[in-house]
């Protein structure tokens, strides 16, 4: 009896063993591939806030520097950067800001009512329906930031921070 | 002659020990570490000066919670390691009471107090400014040979669990065994590998997995 559980015990530690190890050697060659990919602005097709799809070909019509600041309307420290934003919205002019969000519309549009981000012209909010922001980004921290520059990642950071570190 | 000292140690009394010296060294790490000065040295560049100073009230609030999780968090993780290992006791085909197993990994838990102190008081005298290597920084571990920035994020923790510390835990674990159940340095290390041993391995592949999928 006792040997039989023992074997029991040893097979299954053993395939939690292979099973975890498939897991994780999958999951790094992804992010090495999403990590490749997100050097330099990848395509992708989130709804506004109307329900329209925005895409990276819609950015052509905005400025040369882009920030995706993926986040979470419930978020604190996502609420604090939207008051930031607000407060440095001069400083931001010659930016794009893409404030991306699994949430539902009716808290987003709640989100951009109470911190009033239709007053900073240059923030667009989309909202990711089909959860790909992860498999795009390699991350679903919030809140977290990608800064382009002509379509090439200068900078990115996972978590609060300050606007001048976004900028420069 | 051994058994019997051991038989003989307060289980309760080695734990209240045991989280003394823990909270001890919280306490100390919060009054001479953990200041004002450090937060705003540490978080200067990431965060602005509001913030600093709400996130020293906030985690002054909170202090309170972390001094009572401290014994919480050890009992669980003494009772878990002294089953892992009772079990692998068991199916080495030796028998010992569940008690002992728990006096012998509260024993062993001198030396990752050891570390932790020893951590304290490397971080107290060469300061650094650097969130990240503070944040990743374990004494006398793989991770030291390397350049933490250089590092995926996914291979800090087990390079981390590599430690001398870690090695002076297995050792006194391998010896107190051995003394108890009366065999040879060998046998003790067996019994270790195959149940701390491979349980430490399954738990280093947990975390990893839990990084890579909620990252």
């Amino acid at each position: 009896m006792k040997r039989r559980i023992k074997l029991i015990v040893g097979i299954s530690v053993l395939l939690l063993i292979i099973i975890l190890c498939f897991k994780i050697n999958t999951r790094m060659n992804i992010n090495r591939r999403i990590e490749r990919s997100a050097q330099l602005l990848p395509s992708f097709k989130f709804l506004t806030l109307d329900n329209v799809v925005f895409s990276t070909k819609d950015l052509k019509k905005y400025n040369q520097k882009v920030i995706i600041n993926f986040f979470s309307p419930s978020c604190e420290h996502c609420q604090y950067m939207a008051k930031q934003y607000l407060k440095n919205k001069e400083l931001l002019k010659g930016v794009t800001i893409l404030m991306i969000t699994i949430s539902d519309s009716n808290e987003l549009a709640k989100f951009n009512k109470d911190y009033q981000l239709k007053f900073v012209n240059n923030i667009i909010l989309l909202r990711d329906t089909k959860f790909q922001f992860f498999n795009i980004f390699e991350t679903t921290t919030v809140p977290s930031f990608f800064v382009y520059k002509n379509k090439i990642l200068v900078h990115k950071i996972i978590g609060e921070t300050k606007i001048e570190n976004l900028l420069n | 002659m051994f058994y019997r000292n051991l038989n003989e140690l307060n289980i309760k009394l080695l734990f209240i020990l045991v989280s003394l010296l823990y909270l001890t060294l919280a306490f100390l790490t919060n009054t001479f570490l953990f200041t004002k000065q450090f937060y705003f040295e540490v978080f200067a560049n990431k965060f602005t000066g509001d913030r600093i100073t709400e996130m020293i009230e906030y985690s002054n609030k909170l202090i309170w919670v972390g001094y009572f999780c401290i014994p919480l968090f050890l009992i669980l993780k003494l009772l878990i390691i002294a089953l892992i290992l009772f079990t692998g006791l068991e199916f080495g085909g030796y028998r010992i009471k569940y008690s002992l197993v728990l006096k012998i990994v509260i024993l062993a838990e001198s030396m990752m107090i050891l570390m932790a102190f020893s951590k304290f008081t490397y971080l107290l005298y060469f300061k650094s400014t650097d969130f990240e290597i503070l944040k990743n920084f374990y004494p006398f571990s793989l991770i030291s040979l390397f350049q933490i920035k250089s590092i995926p994020y996914y291979f800090v923790y087990p390079l981390q669990l590599f430690n001398l510390f870690e090695v002076g835990y297995w050792i006194i674990l391998v010896f107190l065994i051995k003394k108890t159940i009366c065999v040879t340095f060998l046998d003790s290390f067996k019994v270790i590998a195959s149940s701390y041993g491979i349980s430490m391995f399954v738990w280093i592949l947990f975390v990893m997995f839990i990084q890579l999928q909620f990252s």
